[in-house]
């Protein structure tokens, strides 16, 4: 399968007073034509600045240092403003993590769902738009900013905590509504989460991330069957489980790292329980262990 | 399992808070949002009840009438025997010590103008005043030790610390006066996951070290199957089911315990589970569907569930409010 989107050793970095935040550093991830990909990591580790790096929405003081996104083959980090804005919100949409911040109060679903259309084609009527808004509002059954990204028919939606903030049965309402969308639409699906189970539902394949970068990736059936990175293992064994219901839940010691003051070595290194001298000193490079199935850590090597 | 002793510790009856709608010109009075609506249970020394239920049905409304936080409007809240609504303002002050909180949110449940010594220490200079300035050191550094801090963390502020750490600054904050009863209000839900198993770890120990009673609440019905004996499942201000753990997990018996679980994402790909996906939004407090509060949503609700109201009763021991309980 074809390739809509390659993100190659990108670099985002956030400049302040006297540090600088390296919210993604080298991070590379090929994302499917068609697919469902998970990006799974815990707050602060760049999920959301990834994001916003593809969708060129990174503001001073922050900025993307290095690194390539490619969409179709076109590096969007070289389009003009004018250009990306045509792209964005039409060809690549995104919802943002919080519905109530990312509708804005003083103007009707209506007029926010049609205003992306709007800006992207010139020649429709007020009657074609409302009634385009109608059909767009039944579809999705409620008044969710998920509309909105979907009111072009993008050909890749990036959903960053599309249900979060959101209570379980509602939650289901959404990922039953994203999985019969797609069925529908055709559409490329970057879902970011922090929670692995949700990934389970709807992806086709799982990126898991720590510290900025990439450290595992691989089908969904793989992931779950056979997680490989320490990170991943941990993060399942940290999911209570119906298993581990009188033993005790194994934690993670330490917490993320600050991402302006990262591990030397491998970043995950201070919390692994696998680690040796060579973690300490430097950083393992991303490699295809089975097909399919990278990983990032120097503990994980083909046999 | 955990040893779970019968002395009961907590007893609600009957327990009620409405809140007035007041519209228009005269500020009338149009309706009541019943936030919590006859609720009844009870919990034994030891012990931990998991209160769990979606935004708005009214759980954190419940835990703070039980602290009287909030003034219940009726019934009655027993605890080690004393009914806390009957109590005048100077004994329940007095009371506080056995009773505490942990909020939710670590970062604005404190302050960050105190140090940490100062925060873990008010409760002590409020209720037990005769201590010396020595010991209330000494007993602060045993409590962070309990809690998985660093001695040196005494002198420092809260803005130095992490979500989990904080969470462990709140606990000891409430520890330190040795309590009978802990409400823990979505106390992990603004952490990781990797964090949030720490700070489950941590009260689990704790719970066996001081013979804690937890009152345990939150939307997270994993976390809750891990640390719950049993689980009182709340719908528009009403509980709906009281059962074990295992029972409930194993075996839900009213339909919105059965749609709750069911739409809990699995960790297999390939477990496919039947899943029930419930029809619109809970509907507003303020005024409640007639007969069974869920039968809007209820895919098994027949005519007798929009007329009467059922009642909280056991059914082969548990408790479940439904007329056709599955």
């Amino acid at each position: 399968m074809e390739n809509i989107l390659e993100i190659k050793n990108l670099h985002t970095y956030f400049y302040t007073e006297d540090l600088i935040i390296k919210a993604v550093e080298g991070l590379s991830l090929s994302v499917k034509k068609g697919e469902v990909l998970g990006l799974v990591g815990e707050s602060a580790c760049g999920k959301t600045v990834t994001a916003h790096s593809v969708m060129r929405l990174i503001q001073p003081p922050g900025k993307i240092v290095k690194g390539q996104i490619l969409f179709e083959g076109e590096d969007l980090l070289k389009l003009s403003q004018d250009n990306m804005r045509r792209l964005r919100g039409k060809t690549i949409s995104i919802i943002f993590q919080e519905p109530w911040a990312a509708l804005n109060p003083l103007y009707t679903i209506g007029f926010q769902i049609v205003e992306t259309i709007k800006i992207h084609k010139n020649d429709i009527t007020k009657r074609k738009l409302r009634h385009l808004a109608l059909e767009l509002l039944r579809k999705v059954g409620i008044s969710q900013p998920e509309i909105m990204a979907l009111s072009c028919s993008p050909k890749l939606l990036i959903a960053d905590e599309p249900t979060s903030s959101l209570d379980v049965t509602i939650q289901a309402q959404i990922m039953d509504l994203f999985a019969q969308l797609i069925q529908e639409a055709k559409f490329t699906l970057i879902l970011i989460t922090h929670n692995l189970a949700l990934c389970s539902q709807i992806a086709n394949r799982v990126a898991i991330m720590y510290a900025g970068k990439i450290v595992e990736l691989a089908t969904i059936e793989e992931i779950f069957a056979c997680p490989l990175h320490p990170y991943t293992q941990a993060l399942f064994s940290s999911i209570s489980q119906k298993e581990s219901k009188e033993k005790k839940l194994k934690a993670i010691e330490g917490t993320v790292p600050d991402a302006s003051s990262k591990p030397k070595g491998c970043h995950f290194h201070p919390r692994c329980p696998l680690k040796k001298e060579i973690c300490i000193n430097s950083y393992p490079e991303f490699i295809e262990i089975k097909p399919q199935h990278w990983v990032s850590c120097f503990m994980v090597r083909p046999s | 399992m955990r040893r779970v002793e019968n002395k009961v510790l907590l007893d609600i009856k009957n327990l009620k808070k409405y809140y007035p709608v007041r519209r228009g010109l005269f500020y009338k009075t149009v309706g009541w949002i019943k936030a919590v609506d006859d609720v009844s249970f009870f919990l034994s020394e030891g012990e931990t009840l998991g209160l769990v239920g979606e935004s708005g049905c009214g759980k954190t409304t419940l835990a703070k009438t039980i602290l009287r936080l909030i003034e219940p409007d009726e019934g009655s809240i027993y605890f080690a025997g004393k009914d806390l609504t009957k109590l005048p303002l100077n004994r329940m002050r007095a009371l506080r010590k056995d009773l505490q909180i942990i909020f939710q949110n670590p970062f604005n449940s404190l302050d960050p103008r105190f140090t940490v010594l100062r925060i873990i220490r008010e409760g002590l200079l409020n209720f037990i005043p005769k201590k010396n300035g020595k010991e209330i050191i000494a007993l602060s550094k045993k409590i962070l030790k309990d809690v998985g801090l660093p001695k040196d963390s005494i002198d420092r502020y809260p803005h130095e610390f992490s979500g989990g750490q904080r969470q462990r600054i709140s606990i000891a904050r409430s520890l330190i006066l040795n309590p009978k009863l802990l409400v823990l209000d979505e106390p992990v839900s603004s952490l990781d996951v990797s964090i949030q198993a720490q700070v489950l770890n941590l009260l689990h120990a704790l719970q066996r070290e001081f013979n804690l009673t937890y009152l345990f609440i939150t939307h997270d019905l994993r976390v809750i199957e891990y640390i719950s004996d049993k689980i009182a499942v709340m719908y528009l201000g009403k509980i709906v089911e009281i059962a074990d753990t295992s029972q409930l997990y194993g075996h839900p018996v009213h339909p919105y315990t059965e749609a709750l679980l069911s739409a809990l994402p699995t960790l297999d790909p390939k477990e496919k589970k039947k899943r029930i996906i419930l029809k619109g939004y809970p509907p507003s407090p303020i005024n409640p569907p007639s007969g069974c509060r869920f039968h809007t949503r209820c895919i098994y609700a027949q005519k007798k569930c929009e007329v009467e109201e059922p009642k909280l009763i056991l059914r082969d021991s548990r408790m479940v409010a439904c007329h056709f309980p599955l």
